[in-house]
């Protein structure tokens, strides 16, 4: 069994997602649950993913395809999942702040995420401060996050995580994106500042660890 | 081929481009999410004084205000179907304000979307974008596929500006900072850039924005190393802090023009500014040029 997570995990790291779907369902035909599958073969192969891409060793068009190899192995999990297993790890809330219409950085922390684990709710672009509390209202998200891209949009992001933090004192919100640093969220009052998509797995990780 | 992007470039060992645009418009009125390209339209004395404003500064080359327009960035505000219009008037409007005293180039960023397979845009729908931003910059004197961070985006804007004008063109990419070195989005570096663009014949090669100047320098120095091309570079005026709800950037005109005068030595024969950069970076960019032309 072990060989064949092994497998799996080699396959997400090579971004294979033709090879891997035939592994995932021996490993499931011999007897592995869905959440050892998960644990032992795709996020053992995300986690290796992940460091590289943050080490430099790894671009965005590898990781990409590594992502490819997880969401479709993850279709072929999701229906298994016992009662009281979880098939994430948590669940993310994240959108761009208002004025900002910049997703690629966005969705590439989305896609990280979705790669390790989390469930991800994608509130897309250009997102006012009330789509955001209705959706915190309506989703119930471990972490939130919000992205912003532009220096003038900044200041949307800090009148969001304001709003944010006044209705929910105890949401988790996480902030990033190419002007933002750690002193800025700081200052806005955000939980965490994640300066590349690797370090809000990192984060999310720490944050929802035995939480 | 013409050596650099106009005739009798090669008289001059540095010449001078001009600085961010984005920025100064937001300054003048630009709200948070609004469409800068939009502004050749509805608010063009003001892309016009901006203009104005680098050439005074000394500028030889001055840049449309495009960066955004093509039809699928443009579709964000609804504005596709005006693609050609607005950068054909932006060139209008950069041509009035240089008033034959600077150069006019054609801007034009990435899609701000992925390409397939990576991402959703096809690369007939990509090859389309490109081809109808440049027809509407044809009448500029060369053009810049610029803030580019991925080669295989820039070698589809080339065939598209190639297949509706013969302009010299020069590609400038943009770097990220990785702890192996700088590399693109994608991962290439400036070595890769080099080799690639050579073989794409392009006029110059350069890089542009990312997270200041020391970075540009090192990029440069890179680039050099592969080519003999003329380099351009426009360096962000470092990365902006928000200072009691105000972006300030690290660079002022002075810092920034001592740090420039290492780009040149990294090999630049282009120079100029990128965000937060202002008339008043340019200005001053404009003494060390003379200073280094006068040398040369």
């Amino acid at each position: 069994m072990k060989q064949t997570l092994d497998a799996i995990a080699d396959r997400i790291i090579s971004g294979d997602h033709v090879e891997i779907l035939p592994l995932v369902e021996k490993a499931l035909a011999d007897g592995a649950s869905a959440s050892t599958v998960l644990n032992g073969g795709l996020l053992k192969g995300m986690g290796v993913v992940g460091v590289r891409f943050r080490d430099g060793d790894m671009f965005l068009p590898e990781v990409l395809q590594s992502a490819r190899a997880m969401k479709l192995s993850m279709k072929i999990l999701e229906s298994l999942f016992l009662a009281g297993e979880h098939a994430f790890k948590g669940k993310m809330l994240i959108a761009t702040v208002k004025g900002d219409i910049h997703d690629i950085g966005k969705n590439l922390v989305s896609i990280m995420l979705q790669g390790n684990g989390y469930e991800v709710i994608d509130l897309g672009i250009n997102c006012t401060t009330d789509k955001f509390l209705q959706a915190l209202a309506d989703e119930k998200p471990d972490v939130c996050g919000l992205s912003a891209m532009l220096t003038t949009t900044m200041l949307a992001m800090q009148s969001t995580v304001a709003a944010v933090k006044q209705v929910y004192p105890k949401q988790l919100v996480i902030v990033g994106g190419a002007p933002v640093n750690r002193k800025f969220a700081q200052e806005i009052g955000a939980d965490d500042y994640g300066h590349d998509a690797m370090s809000a797995v990192e984060i999310l990780n720490a944050m929802l660890d035995g939480g | 081929m013409t050596h650099g992007l106009f005739e009798g470039f090669s008289q001059r060992k540095v010449w001078l481009f001009d600085g961010g645009m984005g920025s100064l418009l937001q300054k003048r009125g630009l709200p948070p999410g609004g469409c800068p390209d939009e502004y050749n339209l509805i608010e063009p004395e003001i892309v016009r004084s901006i203009h104005r404003a680098y050439v005074e500064a000394g500028s030889d080359i001055i840049q449309t205000n495009t960066f955004g327009a093509n039809p699928i960035r443009l579709e964000m505000y609804g504005l596709a179907p005006r693609s050609k219009e607005i950068n054909a008037r932006a060139v209008v409007l950069a041509r009035g304000a240089a008033n034959d005293k600077a150069k006019v180039i054609g801007s034009m960023g990435p899609l701000g979307e992925m390409i397939e397979p990576l991402g959703e845009v096809t690369r007939a729908a990509a090859y389309d974008a490109f081809r109808i931003q440049a027809r509407g910059l044809v009448e500029a004197d060369a053009i810049n596929i610029e803030t580019a961070m991925s080669l295989d985006e820039v070698a589809i804007a080339l065939e598209a500006v190639r297949s509706v004008t013969s302009l010299p063109i020069c590609v400038s990419m943009t770097f990220n900072t990785t702890p192996k070195g700088q590399f693109t989005m994608m991962g290439e570096s400036a070595t890769d850039c080099v080799l690639a663009l050579e073989k794409q014949d392009v006029n110059v090669i350069g890089a542009n924005c990312g997270d200041g100047v020391e970075q540009v320098i090192e990029v440069l120095r890179e680039m050099a190393l592969s080519t003999d091309l003329p380099l351009l570079a426009k360096p962000n005026a470092g990365i902006p802090a928000i200072t009691g709800g105000e972006e300030v950037y690290p660079e002022d005109a002075t810092s920034f023009s001592k740090k420039m005068s290492r780009v040149v030595s990294a090999g630049a024969a282009i120079i100029g500014g990128c965000c937060g950069t202002t008339p008043d970076h340019i200005r001053n960019l404009r003494f060390l040029a003379d200073e280094i032309n006068a040398a040369a």
